[in-house]
């Protein structure tokens, strides 16, 4: 029994609910593309909320200070005299600097490398064991870090992700651009960013890829400043090398390329420019070539060394995760919009089938106002059922994809995407109903009750 | 409630033409009483009908509520009067299709909120009505006289002091008419509620009723039909 002083406001909320599924096939293949609209939202922010993802996480692993030379966007197309690291050693507060040296891996084992990327690190053994941060040393679960017995031997840690791709094990060869390694250990950070690197000598890297013995990639400074006073210790770093001559990095670009083209007057236009583009795509330096032949002028005050802690060149991605987001929205709103006039379309048929229950609800003191509330109620249950969907499916597209393939991409697809896409569905459900509740609520209730 | 008109016209247009459906009507309809207009199609009868139920504006003159000029009133009194003061009951039922009987009823108090009580006492009117055991039915599922029995108790649950109907026994067998207009003379009786009530059916008609004759927007005849049946 139902007792006296029991409200139920919501039952404009009801009557809204049980509209919308009086017309079962309407409101469904409304819904669906609403669902699809969602969907594809959150599959594609989830790329972009899972590289800051890994972003992030991998940030956390490195607390030290990052040198590398300005404009370089990774380690990768860094390079900088190796003498600066005995320079920087010997700076206040700083008590381990590691040099590095980065290649791009093309082949393994034959085996044409695309996609997911492999880089070949040099690193210096010696100076890695003495950090305090146990990146990639305390990741090993089979085998062994590089130490001193590894120096000047083609010895080479790889990731689990590689191990099982090219199904090896410690002890076994493994050919990397042609040159031949023997695995000692296997490591697994579970960090997309991380787990790219096939970790070798410094000494053996430059004889065998070639590499210019007096320039290095990048530094990992560590130091005993703390969090908080990193940045100031960066400074003073960056500040010393100032008057340095050396060029920043500039990356190619399809203008340089073709100005590159029309100046080339011996070499064939379409080779010049093939070259230039394989140089582009591949990322890597040549073996050989001379840090001046990436390099361009910079400013007279600005040094040609970039120091920052980890987090703060991880705001390159940032910015760079702020336009693809943009880009993704700008994808995402076009089957939005498809949506929301499907939801436009929908409700007008709705409301114009329901004339006459409009002028009965008017004729019992219903509002303009209550009869918009009924039909905006329904549009955006229209948009906060599509949107459910939506994020559910898109949701478990995420789980699966990043089941499948683990080691490619690390997409995320965290509540705040998945509240962020069902409020912004209800919110196009409820502009989808704008009008056609304007146009129910406006209309004569004498003429509609007439027409019944 | 007193309902009174002072020369009423409303024109309609229809593409190029306009039409005078109500034509410079003058006419009062006291309290409590039980009045019935008449005539013949295209008359004016339901166009009246719903100026005095504050859902269409005259094109000249005043409807006057209890004194008050309706013209004059907000739309927010509008509604509140439709919601609280006046009892609708259309010739084809008006029903919501998806909801029960009992919601039906309750539908004046959507907007404002239901409460238990009101909902109680909507179950009461239907129970009055005839209709206790049809509570949860939808109207698809109710036979039409049990549809505006519906009807009736949606407009009993305002207790309202005017109940307007258009045509109430229009769709209905004789039997289930006189059943229905029994009803509406009860609450007439019982709560000296004014009642006006558009009819084609004049056996509904009985000694002491106020009847108002209309022929193209015009009174043609205004009478208090007295005990002796008489052919209007």
């Amino acid at each position: 029994m139902i007792s006296p002083g029991t409200i139920f406001p919501g039952m404009v909320f009801g009557l809204a609910f049980r509209n919308i599924w009086a017309r079962p096939v309407r409101t469904s293949l409304a819904v669906l593309g609403m669902t699809v609209a969602i969907f594809a939202m959150v599959s594609l922010f989830s790329v972009s909320a899972g590289l800051n993802r890994v972003v992030n996480s991998t940030l956390d692993r490195v607390p030290g200070l990052i040198a590398m030379q300005r404009g370089a966007p990774i380690p990768l197309f860094s390079t900088i005299p190796s003498s600066w690291k005995e320079e920087i050693e010997k700076m206040p507060h700083v008590t381990t600097v590691v040099a590095d040296c980065w290649a791009r891996v093309n082949i393994i084992n034959g085996k044409t490398i695309i996609s997911p990327p492999r880089l070949l690190c040099g690193t210096d053994i010696a100076r890695r064991n003495q950090l305090r941060t146990t990146l990639y040393k305390g990741d090993v679960y089979e085998g062994r870090f590089l130490s001193e017995e590894d120096v000047g031997k083609p010895h080479i840690v790889i990731s689990k992700s590689v191990a099982e791709e090219f199904k090896v094990k410690v002890g076994d060869p493994l050919e990397v651009n042609g040159l031949k390694f023997t695995i000692v250990g296997l490591y697994h950070t579970g960090s997309l960013l991380l787990d790219v690197a096939l970790l070798t000598d410094i000494d053996v890297f430059r004889a065998l890829t070639g590499f210019n013995p007096g320039i290095v990639s990048s530094l990992y400074i560590e130091h005993d400043q703390g969090k908080e006073k990193a940045s100031e210790l960066a400074a003073v770093i960056q500040k010393r090398f100032t008057d340095r001559e050396w060029g920043i990095y500039k990356a190619s670009t399809i203008l340089t390329i073709a100005q590159q083209v029309t100046t080339t007057s011996t070499e064939n236009p379409v080779q010049s420019a093939m070259n230039n583009l394989d140089k582009m795509f591949k990322g890597s330096p040549p073996a050989s070539s001379q840090p001046k032949a990436s390099v361009s002028p910079r400013l007279e005050m600005e040094s040609p060394l970039e120091v920052k802690p980890a987090e703060q060149w991880a705001s390159r991605i940032d910015s760079f995760t702020e336009d693809l987001d943009l880009f993704l929205f700008l994808m995402t709103s076009i089957g939005v919009f498809i949506a929301v006039v499907q939801v436009i379309n929908t409700m007008l048929m709705s409301v114009t089938e329901r004339v006459i229950e409009f002028g009965i609800l008017r004729a019992n003191g219903w509002s303009v106002g209550n009869v918009v509330l009924l039909v905006v109620s329904e549009s955006a249950f229209l948009g906060a059922v599509g949107g459910f969907f939506g994020s559910a499916f898109g949701w478990i597209a995420v789980q699966v994809i990043n089941h499948n393939f683990p080691d490619r991409v690390q997409l995320y697809a965290g509540p705040e995407l998945l509240v962020y896409s069902i409020t912004f569905s209800i919110l196009m459900g409820i502009l989808g109903g704008l009008y056609p509740a304007y146009w129910a609520a406006t209309r004569s209730p004498m003429d509609a009750i007439r027409r019944g | 409630m007193q309902v009174q008109l002072e020369h009423i016209t409303k024109r309609h247009r229809s593409g190029d033409e306009e039409l005078t459906v109500v034509d410079d009507l003058t006419c009062d309809i006291q309290e409590g009483s039980f009045t019935f207009i008449i005539g013949p199609s295209g008359s004016g009868k339901s166009s009246l009908l719903y100026l005095i139920g504050a859902l269409d504006l005259p094109s000249q003159g005043r409807v006057l509520i209890d004194g008050e000029d309706l013209s004059t009133w907000s739309s927010t009194r509008k509604n509140k009067f439709r919601r609280e003061e006046i009892g609708f009951i259309f010739q084809s039922f008006n029903l919501l299709k998806q909801l029960t009987a009992v919601d039906n009823v309750l539908v004046s108090e959507m907007p404002v909120g239901v409460s238990g009580e009101d909902r109680q006492r909507a179950v009461d009117y239907l129970k009055q009505v005839g209709l206790g055991h049809r509570l949860g039915h939808y109207p698809s599922q109710l036979s039409g006289g049990e549809q505006q029995r519906v009807a009736i108790a949606r407009a009993l649950l305002k207790e309202p002091s005017l109940v307007l109907a258009d045509e109430p026994t229009g769709e209905l067998d004789s039997k289930t008419g006189a059943i229905v207009m029994g009803y509406l003379r009860d609450l007439q009786k019982q709560k000296q509620t004014t009642v006006i009530i558009v009819t084609h059916d004049h056996s509904h008609l009985r000694p002491g009723d106020h009847i108002i004759e209309l022929h193209d927007g015009k009174i043609v005849k205004q009478y208090v039909k007295d005990a002796t049946p008489t052919h209007v």
